[in-house]
């Protein structure tokens, strides 16, 4: 039976514009399971990286707040926690990895330094057996020469081996839930093969639950259990990673899947979804995709969808009138 | 062939660094080393690669807006690299440029009409009035508002600017398009209409595209042939399809390999390769992949394979299809 | 509709200006400010109650009065008329000298910064050897060689200042010339000039523009010291400086002489930096929010 890790409900965060308060992600509901990784998948400004920033509390203040919702680690509201307590579990049991690796380590400070620092901080071990903590990291990370690396400062690492260091220091604390947030985006093709590997083999080794935050739909293929799709700051679809691919419920995901170019395979013509994301501070009543969207009905524009589920095993939900309706006894959805 | 647009011939470009204290040393990055392939009329070429391939300096040495070392470009027969000032002027109209990052590509102090207008103003081509005609023309043509002429970049989405770089490219009437990473960073809702926007360019205006891109998937969709970059030298060639599909040289494997495929059925089950991409600055000696290459054997070591011709079409560079190997029989060859 | 569109733009321009200045209150006051400094200049044939040059025996070095609303100097002149005139004389040379080195220092910095090379260690080596010597010694050695007017104060301190805007505009310059849209420019066959004048030098205007602001309080400054120690202009035109050297003899007996004109550069002084700090804090964030 699988243990509930996280459990994320109604999270609603706001930013402050030139022209007021507008919401980036506005409840947002899901939970995450322990050994398993949940892809977060959309385009930009559609609120998953402020969700993993609302979640760690890491939010950029003065200008932004969350407006309600609660997000339950082992039972315990991570919003409102006060701030000290938020620090011991940040960089301990929650980790979160970023994605470019040169603005996140400290370019005066060396390697083993700044993995030291993390575990001198979190374990109060003396320098002596941080160092050697850190060593054992590098190693777990699989960084070839690891002891020389130790000296080593970041610029003369490569971007792959900056990402290996990002994640060995996430993992210092042992983590329990890891937030990558496009970790390898910025990486070249062959090196983020490798890095994918490497948090698919951490993820074993150390029963770890991760958040992969990304926009790429052939990462989530590869590293997902689960997938949430969201667009406009709502969640628009939420499913097993195999159940996603084959079956695209939302008129966004389906449509998303149907205009990407293959590698596997020749795509005709490709759907471009027509339009654009609306802006943070001009988002429409009712459904947000409804002006994108091909199979939109009157209600899509004038109210909000609540997420549905729609099959019987109750893991695939959407949030969608046309697609959303609750299913059969059959199994099949009702339209 | 007189379908041949471009010929590029052996074409080198090289950067000088002088790096270490007190000391310092120059090195030179072979950034392209001897890179030959040819363009037909109103075909998309695609060039991919890792960082540091040399795909970009290729775009932009075939320019000259960096100054190759040697080779030839040859552009409807005459040599590009040969030509002076005036000559190149005229050249200029006829290949252009299409920017990755569209943010950095638009001088954000000039309205989109400005942007579009002061190059068909320095060449002279049309009287004010023409020119404006011919702006807005533009405008319709790559799905942008007459009311965008007024406006400035920053008003504009990420898409929409690149839209403008499109028209931009188109201002001259060119034959070649070189486009860098056109899509690359887009939304990928995004990419997908604007790639549609440019083969529906491509067809009206019988246009040659140099597509240079890491990403394969959206290679294999605009192109008809492509070329496998790896530390500054071409390692295959061919029609996209058999290249991707039935690669040849081990690193186009790998970096097929590499590509997650939104299918969870098939990405699941990806190569894993070790080993990072070495340093332009230091080349591994001999064929430059063999570090990392599950193949290697000694001659891989000591010397750069031949560029060997498979089925006409094909071309690789690699010691496992050697003359020997292939007069031996290709069903001998591991192809996948 | 016009591809050109000069009103619409200046009207964004204003606009946007507008929008600057409310986020720092500080720039208004210093605007509201110099606008009263320059309207005093401009008035001042109208405004000043005498004829600054006017000697008059019989009421000189009286304090402020009904008559004299600062006071009269050691001539009997009237110091009120002397300051509105040599506002006029103080602001012209600050303004001028500033634009002049602003715009030899400017060109210089862009050649410098985008051709690179020879010309980048040549241009910035001529301009270190200008930075090297103090202002005051500038002011000495031009006006030795060319003649202690106003021409040639203003020259004097145009020279002080346009190296530092070489170096003010050489590194926007360096940082820009790499972004994509000049390479664009240079795909399409523009020539440099065109290149340098029309998209470098506009999208570095913004920063030039709030280190005039500062600099101009700065020469103001310099055109007090130089007149100060007599390198000015000629007796009996007044200048704040000049003023202030005039009344250096009386200075304990009557320091009015000397403070009044002190408190007008000060002003002027602190009206320019309010000014040019409230475009600088916000010209950054400008362009990064719209």
């Amino acid at each position: 039976m699988e243990e509930k890790l996280l459990v994320v409900e109604n999270l609603t965060t706001s930013f402050h514009l030139q022209n007021g308060w507008f919401s980036a992600i506005e409840d947002l509901s899901f939970t995450l399971n322990s050994n398993e990784t949940l892809a977060l998948v959309g385009e930009s400004g559609c609120g998953k990286s402020v969700t993993a920033y609302s979640i760690m509390n890491l939010l950029p203040k003065p200008g932004s707040r969350i407006d309600r919702g609660s997000v339950l680690f082992h039972g315990k509201d991570l919003i409102g926690l006060p701030e000290a307590e938020m620090r011991k579990l940040r960089g301990s049991k929650l980790a979160m990895i970023f994605q470019e690796p040169m603005t996140s380590l400290n370019p005066a400070l060396t390697i083993g330094q700044q993995i030291a620092e993390v575990l001198y901080y979190h374990n109060g071990t003396s320098r002596k057996v941080a160092l050697k903590g850190a060593l054992d990291l590098l190693n777990q990370v699989k960084i070839p020469a690891a002891a020389t690396r130790l000296n080593d400062y970041p610029h003369h690492l490569s971007g792959g081996m900056r990402q290996r260091v990002m994640i060995a220091m996430s993992l210092a604390g042992r983590p329990e839930i890891m937030l990558a947030d496009e970790p390898t985006t910025a990486l070249d093709v062959t090196i983020q093969a490798q890095v994918l590997a490497l948090l698919d083999d951490l993820k074993q080794e150390l029963k770890m639950s991760m958040i992969f935050i990304t926009h790429d739909m052939g990462v989530v293929a590869r590293v997902a259990d689960r997938v949430a799709v969201m667009y406009g700051g709502h969640l628009a679809e939420i499913a097993p990673v195999e159940d996603l691919f084959a079956n695209p419920v939302h008129p966004y995901t389906e449509a998303l899947l149907k205009s990407v170019p293959r590698l596997d395979r020749d795509v005709n013509d490709l759907n471009p979804i027509p339009g654009l994301v609306p802006s943070i501070d001009r988002m429409p009543q009712g459904c947000r995709f409804a002006e994108r969207c091909r199979f939109k009905i009157d209600i899509c524009e004038q109210q909000l969808p609540e997420l549905t589920v729609i099959n019987p095993t109750g893991n695939h939900s959407v949030r969608c009138w046309v697609r959303g309706a609750q299913t059969t006894s059959s199994g099949e959805p009702k339209v | 062939m007189n379908d041949q647009l471009l010929k590029v011939e052996g074409l080198q470009t090289f950067f000088t660094i002088k790096k270490g204290f007190p000391n310092p040393v120059t090195h030179t990055v072979r950034a392209l080393d001897e890179v030959s392939f040819h363009i037909n009329r109103g075909e998309s070429f695609g060039l991919v690669g890792e960082s540091g391939c040399g795909k970009s300096t290729a775009g932009r040495s075939i320019l000259r807006l960096v100054e190759p070392h040697g080779g030839k470009v040859l552009l409807s027969g005459k040599n590009v690299l040969e030509m002076d000032k005036n000559q190149l002027r005229v050249m200029r109209r006829k290949m252009q440029i299409i920017f990755q990052d569209p943010y950095s590509a638009l001088n954000p102090r000039q309205t989109i009409g400005k942007i579009l207008a002061e190059p068909l103003h320095v060449h002279r081509l049309g009287t004010k009035g023409e020119i404006r005609d011919r702006v807005f023309a533009l405008l319709k043509e790559v799905g942008l508002p007459s009311e965008a002429a007024n406006k400035y970049p920053h008003e504009f989405s990420g898409g929409q600017k690149q839209r403008v770089g499109i028209a931009r490219a188109l201002l001259f009437e060119p034959e070649l398009i070189i486009a860098d990473e056109p899509v690359s960073a887009l939304d990928v809702s995004i990419q997908s209409q604007v790639l549609a926007l440019m083969q529906g360019l491509q067809k009206n205006h019988n246009l040659s595209f140099l597509f240079i891109s890491h990403d394969l998937a959206v290679v294999r969709y605009f192109c008809t042939r492509v070329a496998v970059m790896y530390l500054g030298k071409i390692v295959e060639q061919g029609p996209v399809k058999q290249v991707f599909d039935a690669p040849l040289h081990p690193y186009t494997k790998v970096l097929r390999g590499a590509s997650p495929i939104p299918d969870p059925t098939l990405s699941k089950k990806m190569l894993r390769m070790e080993g990072e991409v070495p340093s332009p600055l230091d080349p591994p000696t001999g064929c430059h992949f063999h570090p990392r290459c599950p193949h290697v054997t000694d001659i891989c070591k000591k010397q750069y394979p031949p560029v060997i011709s498979v089925d006409g079409e094909r071309t690789v560079a690699c010691h496992l299809y050697s003359q020997e190997q292939l007069t031996k029989g290709r069903d001998k060859l591991d192809v996948n | 509709m016009s591809l050109f569109p000069k009103s619409g733009g200046l009207r964004r321009s204003i606009s946007d200006l507008i929008q600057v200045f409310n986020r720092n209150k500080t720039s208004w006051v210093g605007l509201v400010l110099l606008l009263f400094m320059v309207s005093l200049a401009v008035f001042a044939p109208w405004l000043s109650p005498y004829d600054p040059a006017d000697q008059n025996i019989l009421s000189r070095l009286n304090p402020a009065s009904a008559e004299h609303l600062l006071g009269t100097d050691q001539f009997g002149r009237d110091i009120l008329s002397r300051i509105l005139w040599g506002a006029r004389i103080s602001l012209t040379v600050g303004t001028i000298s500033v634009l002049m080195g602003m715009a030899v220092g400017t060109v210089l910095g862009i050649l410098a910064g985008y051709k690179g090379k020879y010309w980048d260690y040549l241009i910035m080596g001529v301009m270190d050897v200008f930075m090297a010597i103090p202002t005051l010694l500038m002011g000495l050695m031009v006006v030795a060689v060319l003649g202690p007017n106003l021409v040639n104060l203003t020259i004097a301190i145009a020279l002080t200042v346009a190296p530092r805007f070489a170096r003010i505009a050489r590194a926007p310059t360096i940082s820009i010339k790499n972004r994509d849209f000049i390479e664009a420019g240079r795909a399409m066959g523009f020539s440099e000039l065109r290149i340098m004048a029309g998209h470098i030098f506009p999208n570095i205007l913004g920063e030039l523009i709030v280190m005039g602001s500062l600099w101009i309080a700065t020469a103001v400054r310099i055109e007090a010291s130089l007149s100060f120690i007599g390198l000015g202009v000629k007796p009996p035109t007044p200048t704040w400086g000049g003023m202030i050297r005039e009344g250096f003899q009386n200075i304990l007996s009557e320091p009015w002489i000397s403070i009044y004109p002190g408190i007008f550069i000060l002003i002027t002084v602190l009206a320019f930096n309010m000014l040019g700090d409230g475009l600088r804090d916000a010209i950054d964030p400008k362009l990064r929010n719209s």
